[in-house]
């Protein structure tokens, strides 16, 4: 019973502090976020196993997990409600070449962020190229340039 | 070497293969039904730590009840819950291969004497004053799987009573 209902909280917990740290916090991962992605695998991984190293505890955590991301998958494509609750929802950050300054502060973008993803999804040099800039739900920022005349 | 024909989707070259996509799209559900199933009887306790897992029995005689586990994990920490019936010192027998298969962590409140007993263990206990029954926990952690283990438990010179625990890997 323990080994499902751990691996639930920490599940739900660790979704809670990933959604409220927002998109930019693991969308380009850094040396500094990998490390902190490794040192969080490990503290999670006392909360989940505890002192219970039997196999039979490993496969119930394991089919645990998935399964509430199976749900969960299940449950987003259902409600769009919950999609956004989980996924959030996209931000356009440049449109028609203008520069949305509100978003792009709020969603902790700048300038040169745009401009690093223009220059490495499609070659761009300038910032009046760009069209649209949008930041996916993913994390990534995703660049449209305007027509070449 | 013969030039592998590869499948069409009007005009894309992919290697679909469609009846196969959909048995394995089934067998995806039926998957997840299982894994449903699995972690229900989890959360019930089949696979120790639950409501299910714990199993109750007495002795013949009625002196002795144990409150054991029914299923149980390898290296994982379980309790033995015994209860002396009777107001003088009391000795708790428990046989097999007890002591091999499980390892006694602690055993609240502690024993007055402890001798080993045909690869098992012999527990003395003492009530205190005015006590009519006492309640003794025994810490374990089996130390092999079992399918299942066995061991009789009673009290000296009373017939004894099985107690059964199957330990999941």
């Amino acid at each position: 019973m323990d080994s499902v209902l751990r691996a639930a909280a920490v599940y739900f917990v660790l979704m809670l502090l990933f959604r409220v740290a927002g998109r930019r916090a693991l969308g380009q991962i850094t040396t500094f976020d990998f490390v902190l992605l490794l040192i969080i695998s490990e503290a999670t991984q006392n909360a989940m196993i505890g002192d219970d190293f039997s196999v039979t505890n490993g496969v119930l955590v394991i089919s645990t997990l998935i399964f509430l991301n199976i749900a969960l998958s299940l449950l987003k494509d259902r409600s769009r409600f919950v999609e956004k609750l989980v996924d959030g929802v996209p931000t356009v950050l440049v449109a028609d070449g203008r520069l949305l300054e509100r978003e792009m502060r709020k969603a902790r973008v700048g300038v040169e962020d745009i401009l690093h993803a223009a220059r490495e999804k499609q070659g761009l040099e300038r910032l009046d190229q760009i069209k649209y800039a949008v930041l996916e739900v993913s994390g990534g920022i995703n660049v449209i340039p305007k027509d070449q005349k | 070497m013969a030039q592998k024909v590869l499948q069409k989707h009007g005009d894309l070259e992919i290697d679909e293969d469609p009846g196969f996509q959909d048995v394995a799209w089934t067998a995806e559900r039926v998957g997840w039904a299982i894994m449903l199933l699995l972690l229900l009887a989890a959360v019930a306790g089949v696979f120790g730590n639950g409501p299910f897992s714990r199993a109750q029995t007495r002795t013949p005689e009625g002196g002795l009840s144990v409150d054991y586990p029914r299923f149980a994990r390898m290296e994982s920490a379980d309790e033995l819950e015994l209860r002396v019936r009777g107001d003088r010192r009391a000795t708790v027998e428990i046989d097999g291969d007890f002591s091999r298969d499980f390892l006694i962590e602690s055993i609240q409140p502690e024993p007055v004497a402890q001798r080993p007993h045909r690869g098992g263990v012999s527990l003395d206990f003492e009530p205190g004053p005015g006590q009519a029954e006492q309640r003794v926990t025994l810490h374990l952690r089996p130390r092999r799987p079992g399918f299942p283990i066995r061991a009789e438990v009673g009290l000296r010179g009373e017939p004894r009573v099985e107690i059964s625990t199957f330990v999941f890997p």
